[in-house]
Parts: C-alpha cells; sequence; structure tokens
C-alpha cells in the first residue's frame, strides 16, 4: 500500500534518501545506511514507541523523536548523531539499566543480546545510579517451554504484541501500571501458545529463555548450518546451532516465500534429537552387530518371501528413490505410512494474498503450524477466514463463519454474489469446491508431514507381507506374530529387540543431506548441522547399502527424478 | 702497543671483580627463585568462604582466551545443593595447559574472580591428557600438583613437593591474591 504514495525526499544524517511517503522514518534510516538503536521496534509488527531507544533530532521539531513511530515527510532533516540525539539515547539506556540487573555473566542472553550491544554502541559506558535495584522473582517457568526473569524486562511489550499481532492468541498480556508493570500469563495458566519460543527471539534482554537451550552454551560457541525443518510440510526454513557437534537449539531463518521468519514451537523444540534415546548400532534380533553382517540378513529376509517396503513420509527424496527401486526390484509392495499425501495447486505466497481462505475440516493451526500464521497475515490484509465441518479450529478467533457442510458455504457465501477473489481452499475436498467456486489461490489438501508432498501417489501401507522394510522414525504399527521386520530408524524406541527384526540405525534429519519438498512443491535441502551417532548412516546410504547388499543398483533412474522434479 | 696492554688489563679488571661479587645464578632444580605476586603460573579455581565455588560458569574466560585453550560447560543450579551461588554453575571446567600461553587474560575477564594465576611453573608431564586439567585439579592445586620433575643429572628427591603435601602449600601460602574480606567478596556473599 505504502508504495502506492509518491516517494518523498529526506536527509537522514546528511544523506539523501527517496522513500515513499509514509514510510516510518527508522525504515528510512535503514535505506539510508544509518543505524538507529532500536528495542521494542520490529518491522514485522506495528510500531508502538515503548523503549524511546530510537530517539532521533528532527529539525523544526521542538523535542527528540522516537524514529520507529515517525512517517517521514517531505524534505525532513534528520540528525542521529547528533549532541541533542546522543544525549537522549545515553540517557534512555541509562534509564533502563537503572533497573537492569548486571548479571550478564549468568544470562543465556550474554553475547546475542541487543541490550548489551546498544549500551555497548550507544550508551554512556558508566552508570550514576547508587541505589539498589529493583529485586523480583528470577527464573520464573512459564511453560514447559519457556522461562521468564523478570528483573531483566525491560517492557518493551514485542512478546506480547507478537501473541497479539502475529500469533493472534494473545496468550501474554502486560500486566500491573508504570514502574511495577510486568509480563504475564493470567493466574493459573501457563504460556502454552504454540508459538512461544517466537518470543525467545524476539526478547531484546535475557527475560524470556528457552528452557532447553538454558545454560547449554554460549554464542560464540555455536557452529551455525542453515537447514530445513523436518518437523511438518511447511518446510520452515532454519539454522542448526551445534556445539561440539552436538545439536542444541533451533531457530527461524527468514524467507518471507515459506515461513516469513516464524517457527513453530513443536518444530523449534520437539523435532530435535534431545533427550531422546538414539539408535547406536545395527542388531539382528536385538543382539548387536556390524552394519555389513546386519545388511547381509536383511537381504536374505528380503529375499526370503513376499515383501512389503514401506516409507514414513518424512524421509529425504533419495532415500524415498533408493526405497522405490528396491521395492521394484524385489517386486515387493511400496506403502507409505502414516498416510499423509496431498497435493496443491500455486504457494504459500497465494495464500498469503487470498481474499478469501476456505478451511475444509483442516486444522492448520495444530497440523500446519506456520502456515495458520502466513493465514493470519492474509487476514490482516482483509481476507476472511470460514470453516468447514465439527472438528476444532484453532484459527476459531479469526474465522469469521463455520459451516457444517460444503453445501452450507457455498449457499450463505455466494448468496450475494461470487466471494472476492483469489480464494484459497485447503483440506479434503479442496479441488472439487475450488474447481465450483474458480479459486485462484491456493487450493488442494496439503501434505502433513515433512516430506508428505513427495509422497503423493502411492498407496498406503498393507502392513500384510510377511517380510516387512520399514523405513523412517515412526510409531509403526505393532505387528503380526508372522512376519519379520527389517527398521531402518533413529530413536531406539519401537519394538526392536524380542522378535524376529533387523534394525539400522540412520542419521536424524538434522545430521544429515539430503531434500525436502515441502507443501507448495518446493525442494528444499537439509545440511548437516550435528554429527550423528558412529554407526548411523543417513537414510538414502542406509537404504543404498541395502541396496548393494541385494546386488541392485539403487542409481537414481531418469524416471524417478523425473516424478520428483 | 701500550694501548693493547691497557685494554688486557682492563678486561682482566673486570673478570677479577666479578669473580669477587656474589653468584646470581640460582642452582635450579634444587634451588627455585621466589617468583613475583604477579607472576602469572599454573591457574587455580577459588572458593567462596562458604565452600561454594566462586566460577558460575559464564564462559567469559573461554571466549577471552586467545588460545581456546578453555572448555566451560555451564549447567543449572540444584537450589536446594548449589555447586555456586546463583543460577548456574560450571559443570565442566577444563584448561589445556599445552596450550594455555599464560596471558591471564582469563583471571581478567572472571567477573566474579574465580580464577587465578598462580606461581606455580613446573608443569611438564609425561602424556598430552594429563595436560587437560579438570575442574578438580584447578579448585585443589595442592592434591592434583602435577608428578614429580625427573631432571636427569640432578635426580634429587623434594620431599614435600610432590606428594600432595607441605612444600606446594608452602608455595600458596602467602599467595592469597583475593582475600576474602574484600569489600566486593562480601557484597558477592550477600
Amino acid at each position: 500500500m505504502a508504495e502506492a504514495l509518491p516517494p518523498v525526499t529526506v536527509i537522514i544524517d546528511g544523506q539523501e534518501v527517496r522513500v515513499p511517503k509514509g514510510t516510518l522514518l527508522i525504515e528510512a534510516a535503514k535505506k539510508a545506511g544509518v543505524e538507529i538503536p532500536v528495542f521494542c521496534y520490529h518491522p514485522k509488527m506495528k510500531p508502538v514507541g515503548a523503549c524511546r531507544m530510537c530517539l532521533v533530532d528532527i529539525q523544526k521539531m521542538p523535542r527528540l523523536q522516537t524514529a520507529c513511530t515517525t512517517p517521514v515527510s517531505e524534505g525532513m532533516i534528520v540528525h542521529t548523531r547528533n549532541d541533542r540525539a546522543t544525549a537522549g539515547q545515553k540517557a534512555v539506556l541509562e534509564l533502563m539499566l537503572a533497573n537492569h540487573p548486571l548479571d550478564c555473566p549468568i544470562c543465556d542472553k550474554g553475547g546475542e543480546c541487543p541490550l548489551q550491544d546498544n549500551t555497548f554502541k550507544f550508551g554512556l559506558g558508566v552508570s550514576r545510579f547508587t541505589e539498589p535495584k529493583r529485586k523480583l522473582a528470577k527464573a520464573i517457568p512459564l511453560s514447559e517451554r519457556i522461562v521468564l526473569d523478570r528483573e531483566r524486562c525491560i517492557m518493551c511489550y514485542r512478546c506480547v504484541r507478537f501473541q497479539d499481532e502475529i500469533a493472534g492468541d494473545q496468550a501474554l498480556a502486560a500486566m500491573d501500571r508504570a514502574g511495577t508493570s510486568q509480563i504475564g500469563v493470567l493466574d493459573g495458566e501457563t504460556f502454552d501458545s504454540p508459538f512461544s519460543g517466537n518470543t525467545i527471539d524476539l526478547c531484546p534482554v535475557g527475560a524470556l529463555l528457552s528452557r532447553q537451550y538454558r545454560f547449554r552454551a554460549r554464542p560464540w560457541d555455536l557452529q551455525r548450518t542453515p537447514s530445513i525443518c523436518a518437523g511438518c510440510a511447511v518446510g520452515c526454513n532454519v539454522e542448526l546451532h551445534a556445539r561440539d557437534r552436538a545439536l542444541q537449539r533451533m531457530v527461524p531463518r527468514e524467507n518471507m516465500a515459506i515461513n516469513n521468519e516464524w517457527l513453530c514451537d513443536f518444530g523449534r523444540f520437539d523435532t530435535l534429537p534431545l533427550g531422546i534415546e538414539r539408535l547406536r548400532e545395527p542388531a539382528v534380533d536385538g543382539q548387536p552387530t556390524s552394519w555389513a553382517e546386519a545388511l547381509e540378513s536383511a537381504a536374505e529376509l528380503l529375499r526370503s518371501g513376499p515383501t512389503e517396503v514401506i516409507v514414513s513420509p518424512s524421509i529425504t527424496n533419495e532415500a524415498l528413490n533408493a526405497a522405490t527401486t528396491i521395492a521394484r526390484e524385489l517386486k515387493a509392495g511400496l506403502g507409505v505410512w502414516p498416510a499423509t499425501t496431498g497435493q496443491v495447486r500455486r504457494t504459500i505466497q497465494d495464500l498469503v494474498t487470498s481474499k478469501t481462505i476456505i478451511l475444509l475440516g483442516l486444522d492448520v493451526w495444530r497440523a500446519l503450524p506456520v502456515l495458520a500464521l502466513r493465514v493470519r497475515e492474509a487476514l490482516k490484509a482483509g481476507g476472511k477466514l470460514y470453516f468447514v465441518g465439527a472438528g476444532a479450529n484453532g484459527l476459531w478467533r479469526d474465522t469469521s463463519a463455520t459451516f457444517a457442510t460444503v453445501e452450507e458455504l457455498v449457499q450463505a457465501l455466494t448468496h450475494d454474489g461470487a466471494l472476492p477473489q483469489p480464494i484459497s481452499i485447503l483440506g479434503w475436498g479442496a479441488d472439487a469446491l475450488g474447481d465450483e467456486l474458480a479459486a485462484e489461490g491456493m487450493v488442494g489438501s496439503p501434505a502433513t508431514a515433512a516430506n508428505g508432498a513427495a509422497m503423493t501417489g502411492l498407496p498406503k501401507a498393507t502392513f500384510e507381507a510377511p517380510v516387512q522394510l520399514l523405513v523412517g522414525n515412526e510409531d509403526w504399527p505393532l505387528r503380526s506374530s508372522a512376519s519379520a521386520r527389517i527398521q531402518l530408524r533413529w530413536s531406539a524406541a519401537g519394538d526392536a529387540a524380542d522378535r524376529p527384526s533387523i534394525v539400522l540405525p540412520l542419521a536424524h534429519p538434522y545430521e544429515q543431506t539430503g531434500s525436502l519438498i515441502n507443501l507448495e512443491g518446493t525442494v528444499q535441502q537439509l545440511h548437516p548441522g550435528a554429527a550423528a551417532p558412529a554407526a548411523a548412516h543417513p537414510d538414502w546410504l542406509a537404504l543404498a547399502e541395502l541396496a548393494e547388499a541385494l546386488h541392485i543398483s539403487a542409481a537414481p533412474d531418469m524416471e524417478t527424478n523425473a516424478a520428483l522434479a | 702497543m701500550l694501548n693493547g696492554v691497557g685494554a688486557l688489563l682492563r678486561g682482566l679488571w673486570t673478570t677479577l671483580k666479578h669473580s669477587v661479587r656474589p653468584a646470581i645464578t640460582v642452582r635450579y632444580p634444587e634451588q627455585k627463585r621466589t617468583v613475583s605476586a604477579n607472576f602469572r603460573g599454573r591457574h587455580r579455581l577459588y572458593r567462596h568462604d562458604n565452600g561454594l565455588e566462586r566460577c558460575i560458569g559464564c564462559e567469559l574466560c573461554a571466549g577471552a582466551c586467545p588460545s581456546q585453550a578453555i572448555l566451560v560447560e555451564p549447567a543449572e543450579n540444584d537450589s536446594e545443593h548449589p555447586v555456586s551461588p546463583g543460577e548456574r554453575y560450571a559443570k565442566r571446567y577444563e584448561i589445556n595447559m599445552i596450550r594455555c600461553i599464560f596471558c591471564g587474560l582469563c583471571e581478567e575477564a572472571c567477573p566474579v574472580d574465580a580464577i587465578k594465576l598462580g606461581p606455580e611453573y613446573e608443569l611438564s608431564d609425561y602424556d598430552r591428557g594429563s595436560f587437560v586439567y579438570t575442574k578438580e585439579m584447578l579448585l585443589d592445586p595442592e592434591h592434583y600438583a602435577p608428578r614429580r620433575q625427573v631432571h636427569a643429572d640432578v635426580d634429587v628427591p623434594r620431599p614435600g613437593y610432590t606428594d600432595g603435601g607441605k612444600g606446594l602449600s608452602d608455595l600458596y601460602g602467602t599467595y592469597r591474591p583475593m582475600s576474602s574480606s574484600t569489600p566486593r567478596a562480601k557484597r558477592d556473599e550477600a
């Protein structure tokens, strides 16, 4: 919208810059290459001017102004580093530090803390306060995942605004007034938003911290590897942080086409292989053995009788290719479990720009959380959300109307004329309705598992063959006593030990390369962010070795490549 | 000619002069020089008077270390049985003495005066592994002294020094850079 306004010229620290009228001064300064310190301002959220850190001197204005709330106008001359402005910035920092405990050495934010950075860069260097600092409760667990330190909070409201504007569940609130104002949850509640982890990234001090990552490393200890979240089919772009090749945490990377810059708690905390017992060595009937021997036994077993190859919808494309080859050469059945497949037309970007979004029984809030945030972006831009079905709908706060059946929806909404385009329809039966409404947005039943979109067309596994090759880390259904199983997995769980079976240890998706296809069909690359257990192999390598033991060439064939492209 | 004789005599005079002065060489290792109070030798981790470790596991020493000789793995204190004051302590604290260049930046960086470089300098040992000093060794240097130094030509036993006892405590006896009665220490305790 701002692009449509005529451009104006402003001069910031002597730099002339042309930006659309109505642009915030802080964004104009960014364009001019001038850094203005901020705490509360965040480009993805509405400005509030709560922290006063971005004070600048604008000519012809009597007092310092906050750059984050001031729109530019023609001919504006701004000084960010003159005496008046720096005095204001120093005063704000001094007041902030009047009550901020200087416990940086035991604070997890230390080393990646905007308050530290701004104090070094824009602060006074010393404190003139001799009064005792405010004493408040430290390390209050807000939920299973988040811990709050009230002494450190500088009341920038970033977390409160995130939960209100971006997530929309208002899970956090600012309580009390003035000097006693605090961040918190309502009495008796916990901070149980599926997006609570984002507040850790947003917090400019060490007030909201991860309990999982608490006291595990310093920012300078971490090796950072860009990769892809293996939690669901959205395929959020992430950065894996490891210390000494051991995974410690995961943070989002911005990708406006996919996840904006958000990540859900499931992806952020639960997909990491932390606190999960790993499968460390191959075993035949519960007896640890070498890869060579285990592969030999597996090949023998696979050749012995009718076989079904069952893949998890979260294995990589390369592994799927090898599994397909093995199944074809063995003339075995190939199935996927759990069923998750689905295809959509068009992209997440088309969903974000939709004016009408219809969910056919699909609870995106729980199934594909970050996609729910993208749906909310569309709603904020004037879209309307309709839900069909009796099931749960995590986006109930934003739903304009809920209908029992598709017919009811069509009848009620098309009564006064056509629905505003583009229309996005997600859920079972979306294609038919999409054709009926001539939808121009994202239409289809999206896959939910990490690589589910690559499994489209694979039949559901039957688990009936006497020999079953199970690829991927799933809670496979209990088998009949007649069958023998070969499992490739990374966690030690599962019915590995007691009955005739072979288990082969895999690397976790965050410890291997490979590619995943997200729900809109984008192929993205996994990069190993940590070391796998010594005997664990990437899923595609394990299957290639198995193919070799079966004397099958697992080289990717053109047909499969074409199908995956 | 006469000039040459003069130079010869002057040289002899210098030699004679020094031959009657007291010797400044020390018969190391039988004799050891006392080191200065600022000497930067083997590291030592300190405790508070109440027995809690001063180290809070902040990793600033490891961050400051120019030779990456320090490894700190922090953990959260059990409030019932804290290892150090506050929320955080060092679960693992190791210094690789081969890497260390004894610059003292760890001491500079430490916000709680937990680590100091002591006066001890005989740190040789027989294998690389034993140069990695653990937290226990650093907290209790008298018990975990390096093994007895063997010198090929003067292999004389030095009782008291190597058997984890008196010698080293004598060495450390007067070396208490962090007096526990300083205002800083009192404030930390509070």
